[in-house]
């Protein structure tokens, strides 16, 4: 009888501690932290959580609108990389300036920061009409400015819709800076977005283009 | 009669018919110039209600209190009129622009696409025949809801018995691009089409009446308040508010004390709008 009582003991406790660690493994999660730039405007900024929320297991998010700083948790059996959040940013219509992530393990990932070297006397800088509306256009627009690799500093006035950009003359040009603001979703004087590019901007960045289109 | 006594009445007869035709000449120039002479109320800003710690997204009036819905923080909140909190409800989801019928306050949760109903400390869901997508504003009288469904760019609206839905993405007539504030008003809905950057207003019936505030340039235009004679709108992005007739005339502009606005009412002879940025309550009198 003793026996029995015991075994019964023993499969109790195992199935106790099995459970247990098996909860534990299913809690863990990893925490992530997204630098975006241009959260300004809240009733797209909660749309950033909303397509968050589309990967099944976020958690706890948090936005602080003053700083951009957008948190949440993951689970850890799942990990998502650095793409996976940034491309999800972007999916979005927002712009990631820099991500990290403190896995479950103690681990922690960031996003690595270009340094440019240029040649100082190739210097130039021009003005160049960049469609957009919002604080959220200014961060795309920055961002895609400053991932030609020619370019070394953008700056875009939200009230005159300018662009002033310095950049290496002998290896880029106006034009292919102009390409690349269309490519992003921001028609200039020269080069106009895709239909479907600009469709899928936020409500906010979705400015008034010319002649109708 | 007199020769001189027949010119000085036909000199007299001439000064008259100039005075006249000077005077019917001033009165039409003005009539031109200034229109009927309708300029709405003078608003004058009078005081702001610090509410730090609160980001205000909608708000209404009640029995002297502000009932409050923070989107930032997941909140629902009542305020005295000073702006100290009394009541406190969380795990609300992204609560957009509510509005009250007798003692039940209506929110749009935009982060779990319901429309919910509160009153004195009950929640329940309310039943809204088609699903929601971020719902942004609510309006409620008696039987009537209407509903600014934000990421379906369209408007619901139900008599208590039917529902009706209307709009789709585009800036057309009866098109909406992001609305994101509601209100019921006689027969008419009038909607915030926020980035349209202009009010569209429409009937119960589902038929588009008018189109108002797009010559002003407005970059998100977030909350909407009508008076009966009068619609106030505000301008997000350039932190101001516009008043229009219903002819969709520009009456005033209003800028002073505001940051950021995204809602507004008028309130016992008062004018009312809060500042999400400045996180504060704009009162003006008139």
């Amino acid at each position: 009888m003793k026996n029995i009582k015991f075994m019964m003991l023993a499969t109790l406790m195992f199935l106790f501690i099995g459970t247990t660690e098996s909860t534990a493994q299913k809690t863990e999660r990893d925490n992530y932290t997204v630098m975006v730039d241009g959260l300004g405007c809240p009733f797209c900024a909660y749309g950033l959580e909303k397509k968050f929320k589309e990967l099944k297991g976020v958690k706890g998010v948090k936005i602080d609108m003053e700083t951009g700083q957008f948190d949440f948790t993951f689970p850890a059996d799942r990990p998502l990389s650095i793409e996976d959040v940034e491309n999800q940013v972007d999916a979005a219509g927002y712009t990631a300036v820099r991500t990290s992530i403190n896995r479950a393990d103690g681990t922690v990932v960031k996003s690595e920061e270009k340094i440019k070297t240029l040649d100082e006397s190739a210097l130039v800088t021009e003005e160049i009409y960049v469609f957009g509306n919002c604080g959220m256009c200014k961060a795309r627009i920055h961002k895609a400015g400053n991932e030609l690799e020619a370019v070394a500093s953008v700056n875009w006035d939200m009230d005159t819709k300018m662009l002033s950009v310095t950049y290496d003359s002998s290896k880029t040009t106006v034009s292919e800076i102009e390409e690349k603001m269309a490519e992003v979703g921001h028609d200039t004087k020269n080069e106009k977005t895709a239909s479907d590019v600009y469709e899928a901007l936020p409500g906010c960045c979705q400015y008034e283009r010319e002649n109708n289109e | 009669m007199s020769t001189k006594l027949f010119r000085d009445v036909v000199n007299t007869k001439e000064k008259i018919m100039n005075r006249l035709t000077y005077l019917t000449t001033t009165l039409l120039l003005s009539i031109i110039l200034f229109g009927c002479g309708e300029t709405g109320p003078n608003w004058q800003f009078e005081k702001s209600i610090d509410i730090k710690g609160i980001a205000p997204i909608g708000f209404d009036i009640e029995d002297n209190h502000f009932w409050i819905s923070d989107g930032d923080n997941n909140r629902l909140l009542k305020t005295t009129m000073d702006g100290e909190i009394v009541i406190e409800e969380k795990d609300f989801e992204r609560p957009m622009h509510l509005a009250i019928d007798g003692s039940n306050v209506f929110i749009p949760s935009y982060g779990s696409d319901a429309i919910i109903k509160y009153n004195n400390g009950k929640i329940d869901t309310v039943n809204v025949k088609e699903d929601l997508d971020a719902p942004a504003g609510v309006d409620v009288v008696g039987n009537e809801m209407a509903i600014a469904d934000f990421y379906n760019h369209r408007i619901l609206y139900t008599n208590g018995t039917n529902w009706m839905k209307v709009g789709e993405k585009g800036n057309g007539d009866l098109e909406f691009h992001y609305p994101t504030d509601v209100q019921l008003s006689g027969d008419k809905i009038y909607i915030a089409d926020a980035y349209n950057n202009r009010i569209q207003i429409i009937d119960k019936a589902g038929k588009h009446v008018k189109n108002i505030g797009k010559d002003q340039k407005m970059n998100a235009a977030t909350g909407i308040y009508v008076d009966g004679a009068h619609i106030y709108i505000t301008d997000f992005e350039h932190d101001r508010v516009l008043l229009f007739n219903e002819e969709g005339d520009l009456l005033s502009e209003i800028k002073e004390g505001l940051e950021k606005p995204t809602d507004i009412l008028v309130h016992e002879e008062q004018l009312y709008v809060i500042n999400y940025k400045s996180q504060s309550i704009a009162v003006f009198n008139k």
